[in-house]
């Protein structure tokens, strides 16, 4: 019983372990069609990084993960459940990721970032004509 | 041990909860559609408040939203979020408008077969109308210990692909929507819940403009 606890209050801890979670309006422009949603991101102290795309009425885009210079997508939308999309997804969320704790402007090949006076993060990928655009919402939470 | 014992106790009550759904027979559920419906026929117009809770699988976290809905029969709709972000879903008859603090886009919903659907969702969850016929759902009515609630299983591809049922639970005198619970097929669940609702009131043609 004794040992049964001390599992439930160490669960219990680990679930307290402090993430900071950050929310996002994303507006996503690709070849003229504009995309909207909301993005949240956490990151544990381990600086590993969940994080999904929804919607604003709820519905789940995807998810992703990031660790160790990769990134992950899963729980793509049927309709953006395509090979080449989730290739794409990958690699600019990886370019994104690595370079969102910096906060500052990088260009890597195809790609860049801008961190721009209003607080906007714009990431371009100029091969396939893609534009990310995060607009922090106004609070930070503790989980 | 008596903090075992309030644990189990816990438990068993939850469980009891999670378990007190009665589905009702077809020829309950008929009834209490039909008077949904009736209801719902009787609605000229609504307006609400709404919070909308996304609860999150993969981040084990709530997101919280709200905002203000206008609805005029037969099929103008806005549905408005105003807190933490702006955001605006209009249907007016055939078109659609969706507007953001950087975006706005123009939708026509005949020649867009997903956005019909969404549109049809949208409107028949905040009505409860077309219940009982309901050619995008199959219906099931259940009563719990919070009232009576449909739970409606898509049956068309496109729909299927995202929800794995849609819950409406209706106020004790089934009168009105009183929460919306979609469940996707990700585990990730949303719950929608209408306060302050008021029926029959005049509602400024304006705020259904799609330009």
């Amino acid at each position: 019983m004794r040992s049964c606890l001390r599992l439930i209050s160490l669960l219990l801890l680990l679930w307290q372990t402090p993430c900071m979670a950050q929310e996002y309006n994303l507006l996503m422009q690709v070849r003229g069609q504009e995309i909207t949603g909301i993005c949240v991101i956490n990151t544990t102290p381990e600086n590993e990084v969940v994080g999904t795309v929804v919607s604003e009425f709820g519905v789940k885009a995807f998810d992703f993960t990031y660790a160790n210079g990769k990134a992950k997508v899963l729980n793509v939308i049927a309709m953006l459940d395509k090979w080449y999309i989730r290739k794409v997804l990958r690699k600019d969320l990886a370019f994104i990721l690595e370079n969102l704790p910096q906060g500052q402007d990088a260009v890597k090949k195809k790609r860049s970032i801008s961190f721009l006076p209003n607080g906007d993060i714009e990431m371009k990928n100029r091969r396939f004509n893609i534009r990310y655009t995060f607009s922090p919402m106004n609070h930070e939470t503790d989980q | 041990m008596r903090k075992v014992l309030i644990i189990l106790f816990t438990l068993h009550c939850s469980l009891f909860t999670a378990w007190s759904q009665i589905k009702l027979t077809a020829e309950q559920q008929k009834e209490i559609l039909e008077k949904v419906d009736k209801s719902a026929s009787a609605a000229s117009s609504m307006q609400c408040d709404f919070t909308q809770t996304k609860k999150m699988k993969l981040l084990s976290k709530e997101m919280l939203s709200k905002g203000v809905m206008y609805f005029k029969r037969p099929d103008k709709l806005r549905w408005q979020y105003t807190t933490p972000y702006d955001y605006t879903f209009i249907l007016n008859g055939d078109k659609v408008q969706l507007k953001s603090a950087k975006s706005t886009k123009n939708i026509d919903v005949q020649g867009n077969k997903m956005f019909r659907q969404i549109s049809n969702i949208i409107l028949n969850s905040v009505t409860g109308g077309n219940l009982k016929s309901s050619s995008d759902f199959n219906v099931e009515v259940y009563k719990s210990v919070e009232g009576y609630f449909a739970r409606m299983y898509p049956k068309k591809k496109e729909l299927k692909q995202i929800y794995q049922a849609i819950e409406i639970y209706f106020n004790p005198s089934l009168t009105m929507i009183s929460t919306v619970k979609m469940i996707e097929k990700t585990g990730d669940v949303t719950i929608v819940k209408l306060t302050n609702s008021k029926t029959g009131v005049a509602i400024d043609e304006k705020l259904f403009k799609v330009n």
